[in-house]
This record gives structure tokens, sequence and C-alpha cells, in this order.
């Protein structure tokens, strides 16, 4: 058993040589094809770079996708035979391929599977091998255009000849069959293939195919091939866009641990990889796989390109109006308003079931001589730097809280423009405890029943129109009310909703009860407003008339 | 009318490249070759543009920095400098220098004079652009040199990079900490604020604009609509035609602005770490505000000079910068496509 590598070179030809040297220094028969675009010195730089019985095929001008590609594949198939009789396999590779396990390794295995051809061939109806490009139009239409260099004519004619009906006749009894460029195969089968009686006539074909160098030698094997092992023995990668992956010095690691014999394609740059590839003394396979798995890094990079992280606004990712009609957050959040005029202390009481509880309205109202808070990622909670854009500062904070449920206060004379985002958002779910307002002004020390009247009208307003929005059909919030007579009567019913929406684990036991805000003055309070005219819902008495003493109270549990 | 309108902005715009273009020409003639090593520059190399006033303490790790990612060429205006910068400069191998005495302010804040050089010399170089005080970080930036980064970006069809501007402070009073000559800035500034970023779409540029950070946190708090911009376009694939419309956050033809996806999708970016927080920040703030050739009536710089003895942009929440991996992770920027 012999392996000849037929190396296809086109750039680069310093990295070119080395693989060559490489690959000859490990006794192996090494065949090089410089594309003809090349010019002459840097060609005659490269033969006097590599060993003299390293083969040099006649060079043919190459175009991307072109049956030039495969001219120069046979021509190097022919120097082969003709210099090397006893050559059994060509195994070919491009100038930026790299090996990525032993040679022993590779002869080893080929010895192991005797007779067989290693190449990708699949039919058109595997349609996961064409990453957007054309599928058995690229037998039937005619090419005459370059893809890379007169793409618009290339895409116009394409569209001419869809609605012109153009059908191209296939060779009679030929299949095509696609799949990756660079195949092992024996030397019988190559033989059988370019001496086949028709060949003239699968060339003539081929000619007018696009990407021939993926079908020609792909579909000719299924006719002449003795045992097919539909694989490529070369590592070759695509992103979403069809572009090659690209490897570096970091994929080190990833590399050596796949099960390939090659690599492509290898930046030229790589000094990491072409060091510790191909001067390392021996190869260590890691015993198990280091590094990350190839196809988690290329199925990462694919989700960051094309769906980005939901939630996230910054420099490279900014959803217009279409993609993202309403505010798309990051988690679900609730929001809390007049929870806190209750139970003074909700805050600790939350935080030491979730850790998450941001202690201010992140649109408080805020004087210039203020200090606001600061939360998380520095975001100030302050509706004076909110205004620079709404929007970015409600997806920033739950961007940064995205972990832990996150729970913000606010109250009803936030400003209305940042209730209106919040209730499109659907990650939302906010708590209104309605007319808690009431205990906050009987708790304070007004005495003017004028000016408690003109507040309480403001908040009332406001209120309506809260909970008008927020009922309002187009919301996508979840909205839950509650009375506070209800609360006041039965706190737990809300602590116990507060705490089951934002557990992350499985807290069933409803103990120590956060204090509960009780006033004296709240009846007295009521009672003035509403002599006062004011529309207050009536408020039943005797959850006000005594303070609330709560007991210590587990209510279910599963033990 | 949409149609005319779109028409009439489009026709705006380009009469507009063409004026900064001549602009540039114009303010081209203020500068004074001093030694120009162009000449022997490689094809490929990528080249750095920048405007230097009284910057010594900073250039060694600066040019340092740069080299070490990869720039083979600096082409560097000296604004006047009078405490040894041209010296120094003159005394690396791979700077190019030009010298001028004119204003600064007048000639678009620099920016004239750098487009002037881009023009005559960038033409199908991937370039640079930056201040002293910003250092460029990309994805992998850690193993992968530029090159890999441009040759991608090349494949890919990209001919702008998109990097924000992350401001860095220190762990502490910022002038309690020490500096010297050479040191990694990042050694003393060691902090930055994670994700008070908010953006605005641009819709005459079509670039998004950026403010936040801790210099919105606590100069701006009470008129964050004026805080300095963030966004910044500071590597490009310099084309015949191209201009930079004001400091690197603008450019002309509008298209090159677009590095962002606004279809859900993430943009490869990276981030330009500022090191504008060194100890000698305060009387730099004194100086400038003399010198009166900064942005808006150097706005930015009256606000620094109220940073007073024990004044702190630290805050309970600032983050520690351990790498690009981490500011990935955070969001502040991505890998894009990028395996």
């Amino acid at each position: 058993m012999k392996l000849a590598i037929a190396i296809l070179a086109n750039t680069h030809l310093n990295r070119v040589a080395a693989l060559t040297r490489y690959l000859h220094a490990q006794g192996l028969v090494v065949c090089v094809h410089v594309d003809a675009k090349v010019d002459d010195a840097a060609y005659r730089d490269l033969r006097a770079s590599v060993p003299n019985d390293v083969l040099f095929a006649n060079r043919v001008e190459c175009g991307w996708g072109e049956f030039s590609l495969v001219k120069a594949e046979i021509v190097m198939c022919q120097t082969i035979f003709l210099a090397h009789p006893d050559v059994t396999h060509v195994q070919l590779i491009s100038g930026d391929t790299l090996p990525i396990q032993s040679t022993q390794d590779l002869l080893d295995f080929l010895a192991d599977n005797p007779n067989t051809d290693f190449i990708e061939s699949f039919t058109l109806a595997d349609n996961n091998w064409i990453a957007g490009g054309l599928g058995i139009e690229r037998f039937t239409l005619y090419f005459p255009f370059s893809w890379k260099r007169q793409r618009l004519v290339f895409d116009l004619w394409v569209s001419v000849q869809r609605k012109l009906g153009f059908k191209r006749q296939l060779p009679k009894g030929l299949q095509p069959y696609i799949g990756s460029q660079w195949w092992c195969l024996t030397r019988s089968t190559i033989e059988r293939i370019l001496s086949d009686p028709r060949k003239e006539e699968y060339d003539r074909f081929f000619n007018r195919s696009w990407i021939a160098d993926e079908s020609y030698f792909q579909s000719l094997v299924r006719k002449h091939s003795a045992k097919i092992d539909s694989r490529s023995l070369v590592l070759s990668r695509f992103d979403h866009q069809g572009k090659p992956v690209v490897f570096y010095d970091d994929h080190l690691d990833t590399l050596r641990a796949q099960p390939q014999f090659f690599a492509r394609k290898i930046w030229p740059g790589a000094q990491g990889l072409y060091r510790g590839l191909l001067e390392a003394a021996t190869y260590v396979r890691p015993a198990t796989p280091t590094g990350q798995s190839l196809s988690d890094m290329i199925s990462k990079a694919t989700s960051r390109r094309k769906v980005g992280r939901k939630g996230l606004q910054m420099q490279s990712r900014a959803p217009n109006k279409w993609y993202e009609p309403y505010v798309v957050t990051a988690a679900p959040y609730s929001v809390h308003m007049g929870v806190s005029s209750v139970f003074p202390n909700i805050d600790e009481w939350l935080s030491q079931r979730t850790g998450s509880t941001i202690k201010a309205s992140p649109f408080a109202d805020c004087l210039p001589s203020d200090q606001p808070p600061v939360a998380k990622g520095g975001i100030v909670l302050s509706d004076m730097v909110a205004g620079v854009s709404v929007r970015c500062h409600l997806t920033n904070l739950i961007w940064q809280y995205r972990d832990d449920h996150p729970v913000f206060p606010m109250s009803v004379d936030d400003g209305f423009k940042y209730h209106k985002l919040i209730a499109t958002d659907k990650n939302a779910t906010i708590y209104l405890i309605e007319n808690a307002w009431l205990l906050d002004l009987a708790t304070s020390d007004i005495n003017n029943p004028d000016y408690l009247c003109r507040e309480a009208q403001k908040k009332l307003e406001w209120e309506k129109r809260i909970i008008w929005l927020y009922e309002n059909t187009e919301t996508r919030a979840t909205f839950i009310k509650h009375q506070l007579d209800e609360v006041l009567r039965n706190p737990q019913d809300i602590l116990g909703q507060l705490q089951s929406n934002i557990a992350r684990t499985d807290i069933r036991k409803l103990i120590d009860l956060p204090q509960l805000q009780t006033s004296e003055r709240l009846r007295e309070t009521i009672q003035t407003l509403k002599n006062r005219g004011l529309g207050i819902q009536d408020m039943l008495e005797v959850s006000v008339a005594q303070p609330v003493h709560h007991p210590i109270l587990a209510k279910v549990s599963d033990d | 009318m949409n149609f005319a309108r779109r028409f009439l902005a489009m026709y705006h715009l380009r009469w507009q490249r063409r004026r900064r273009r001549l602009r540039a020409v114009r303010k081209g003639r203020q500068l004074l070759e001093i030694r120009n090593r162009s000449a022997r520059c490689g094809k490929n190399d990528i080249f750095l543009f920048a405007t230097v006033h009284n910057e010594n303490g900073r250039l060694p790790y600066f040019l340092n920095y740069y080299r070490n990612i990869g720039v083979q060429h600096f082409f560097i205006i000296d604004n006047n400098s009078d405490d040894g910068s041209r010296e120094f400069l003159l005394q690396q191998p791979d700077v190019s220098i030009w010298h001028t005495t004119e204003s600064y302010k007048r000639a678009n804040f620099g920016m004239d004079w750098i487009n002037n050089l881009l023009r005559k010399y960038a033409r199908g170089h991937w370039s640079v652009v930056v201040d002293v005080d910003e250092f460029l970080i990309y994805p992998y930036c850690d193993t992968r040199p530029l090159a890999a980064l441009t040759d991608w970006l090349d494949a890919s069809g990209v001919q702008s990079f998109g990097a924000m501007l992350l401001d860095m402070y220190p762990n502490g009073p910022l002038h309690e900490q020490r500096y010297f000559k050479g040191q990694n800035p990042f050694e003393v500034l060691t902090h930055f604020d994670a994700g008070n970023y908010s953006q605005r779409l641009n819709e005459k540029y079509g670039n998004l604009w950026i403010q936040g950070g801790p210099r919105q946190r606590v100069f701006f708090q009470s008129n964050p609509g004026q805080a300095p911009a963030l966004n910044k376009i500071p590597l490009i694939k310099w084309k015949r035609g191209n201009v930079f419309v004001s400091s690197t956050h603008t450019l002309l033809p509008r298209g090159l602005n677009k590095t962002y996806e606004d279809w859900g999708g993430e943009k490869i970016s990276g981030l330009l770490l500022h090191a504008k927080f060194l100890p000698d920040i305060q009387q730099k703030a004194v100086r400038e505000l003399r010198r009166k050739q900064h942005y808006a009536g150097g706005r930015e710089y009256r606000a620094y000079g109220g940073v007073t003895e024990g004044s702190a942009l630290h805050h309970e929440h600032s983050t520690p910068y351990t790498g690009w991996r981490d500011l990935e992770d955070r969001g502040l920027m991505s890998v894009g496509g990028w395996v």
C-alpha cells in the first residue's frame, strides 16, 4: 500500500512548501498543482524550497467552482501514476490543509479498509449539504459567468434561464451526486474513471455544470467504485453563509480531537497551528476530547449571527421595529405597585427568597440634586437617565438581572409612558394593590385636608388610567390586581403569589411574614376623603378597624 | 413624496461627502511632513492613524499595544506637542510623522487631517483610527492577530468594524492612583460599567448613537442626553471616496455605519478600552479647557474640572476587566458569526 497526496495550491506558497516538506518527510508521495495564475517567480521559489522528488503537475488556470479544478485534479493523478506505478491511494487536499493525526494512523486506517474509496457522495435530495446554493439546477442550467467575479450577471442569467425554462439533458444513465471536494480514492477507481469510454461526454457535461469539483468524482465514483465510504478524511466545515470555517491557533486542541486525518482551512497566519501540527515530534491524542466541541462552536457562532441574544440591545444588535414591534426583554420579571405601601419591608423579605430585588423604581422621578441609586451594570435608577431611551433602559435592566427573576417597585405616579412600555412586554407580571396609596397618605403627616384631598384625587386618577392601560386588550403583560381591603384582611394570599412567582427553587412554606403597614388613621382618612366627595370604594371595616396581628403561618407544605 | 425625500437626503449626503473630502485636501496643507517611512509598507499591511497632543506618557504603551496585535505602520499627526512626544516618535522605526501648529478644533477636531492622510496612504488597507487613549479589543484578540480579523472580514465582504468606547476607571478615588510612563493603563483602570448603555438610531447617517457608561452616570446625570457619544468605527478598509464626518462616530458613505444587525442577529463587534481616567485627568481637564480645542466648548472637560479630591467613578456594581470573553458574555461586544 502506498499513499500519494495531491495538493491543490493557489496562494501562500510558503505554507504549501512547509506542508509539502512535512508530508514528504513522512515518506509519502507528494504532488503539487499550482494554479497557472500564480506568477512564475513564486512558483520557482516553491519548487526550489521542496525536495527534488516532489512531483509538480502541469499547471492549469483554475477558477473557483469551475471544471478547470477537476482538470487539475486529473493532471495530478496522471502525474502521480506515471512517476510511481506502485501508488495505491490518492488523497486530495488543498494548500491550506494541515494533517491533524499522525501519518502512521492514516496509513493504518487505509490498510484496515482495503479497496475503499473515501469520498462524500450524496444525492441532491440530501439538502443538508448545500448551504444556500443551487440544487439540481447546478446541472440543468448553463453557467458561462463566474460567480466570484460576475455575481450580478451570474444571478441574472440564472433567473433568465429559469424563466425561459432552460433544461440541459443529463448524460444517459448518470445520476449526479455531490459532496466535499477532498476525497481519498484508490488507484483502481481513479483509473477506471479516467479510462471510461464515455469520459468525453461526461467531461463535456460537467464542464458546463456549476461547482464541478464537488460533483465530478462524486458522481462518477458511483459507477466505478467497488466500495464507497461516503465521508471525507479532510475536516472541512462551513458556516451559515456557506463560507468555509477558518481555523486559528486557539483551535489546536479542538482539531486534534477530530476523527478526520486532515483539516482545512487553516488561516495562513496561524503560526501556532503550523508549528503545533507540522513540527511537533509526536502526536499525543488526548484520551478525552479537550477544548470545546467544534459543532458547538459553530452553532454558537451561527446563532449569535442569525438570532442574537434575546432581549439584548447592544452596539451590533439593534432589532428594528418590524423585527421587534414590542419591547422584548431577556427574562421574566415582576413589577410591584403599592406592595411596599402595605408591606414596608417587602424588599428584604423578597431578597431572602431570591436575592434579586431592585430596591427603587427604575423610572423614579429625580431632582437634579438627588443621588439616585445605581443598579447592576451601572444603571442609574432615575427617570432622567431613562429618558434618553426608555426602551434601552428597561431592556438593559432586565438583561443585567436576567439570571434571577428581577422584581422592582413602581408607583402609580411614575410616568405613563413607562407603564405603556411595560404593558407591551410579555415578560412582565404586574401586581397592583388598588388604593394602596391610601395607606401612604394615612401614615404621612399631612394634616391639611385640602392638600390631602388634592393628592388623593391625583393618585386616584393616575391609578384609574393605569388600570385602564393594563386591562386593555392590547396589553401583553400579565396584570394581577388586588384590593387593599382584601390584602389587609388576608395578606398571605398575595404574599404567596408574589413568592411563587419569583421563587426559583421550590419554596412552599410561607413563614416569617413581612411586617404589615398598619394605620389607625386609615379609616379616618378614607372617611375624610369620602366626605369631600372622592369616589373611593367602600372599604371593609374589619380589617382597618383593628391593627392586624397575623400569626406565623405555614401555608401549604409538602411535608 | 417619500421617495423624493429619500432621494434628496441621499443627494445631500453625497454633497456633504464631497465637501468633507475637499476640506480634507484643503486642511491637509496645514500638515508638515516630518518623517515619512510609509514607502516600505507591504500591500496587506494594517495601518494606524492618530493625532497627538502632549501624550508622551501614554505613547510608549500605545505603540507597543498596537504593534503586538499586528499594526505594521503608524501615521501620527503631532499637533504642536512640547513634552517630547515628537522626539520620542522620531525614534520609532515604524512611525511616520506630520506636524501642525494649526487649530485642532478648526480642523474638525483633527478629522480633516486624518481624512487627508487616509486618502493619501490608506487606500486598500485596513486602517485603525483611534486616539492615544483608546485600545482596540476584538473577539479572540488574545489568540489571534488583527490580520486574522481583517482577513475574515474581507472574506465576509465587510468593510467596517464597530467598537464601542468602554470607559475604564480605577477601583477607588481618581487622584489616589499612580501611573508611570509605559505602564499598562489597565493595571490602574481596572473596572467598567457593564450595562448602562442606551442607543438610538440616527436616521440621517444610519449609525447607532450610543450614550452611557460612567461619564453619563457621574458627570451628566442631570442632563444625560448631552453625555459623550460612545459609538465608534475604528477599523475600516479604506476606499477612495470614504470620509469620516465627526470623529470616528460617523462615516460616509452611509452604508459603512451599519455595523449592527437590525433583524435580530448580532454582527461582529469589539470595544475600545478608554484610558481617559488616568490620575492626571484633573490637570488635563484644566489644561484642555485653557486650550479651548474641544467639542461643544469643552463641555466634557468642564465636567471633569469638577473632579475633586476623593471623587470616584467606582460603585458597588462596578465590574472588573478580565478579558474579551467576559465582555462578550455580558453582551458588550459580539463574536458575530466568527468561529
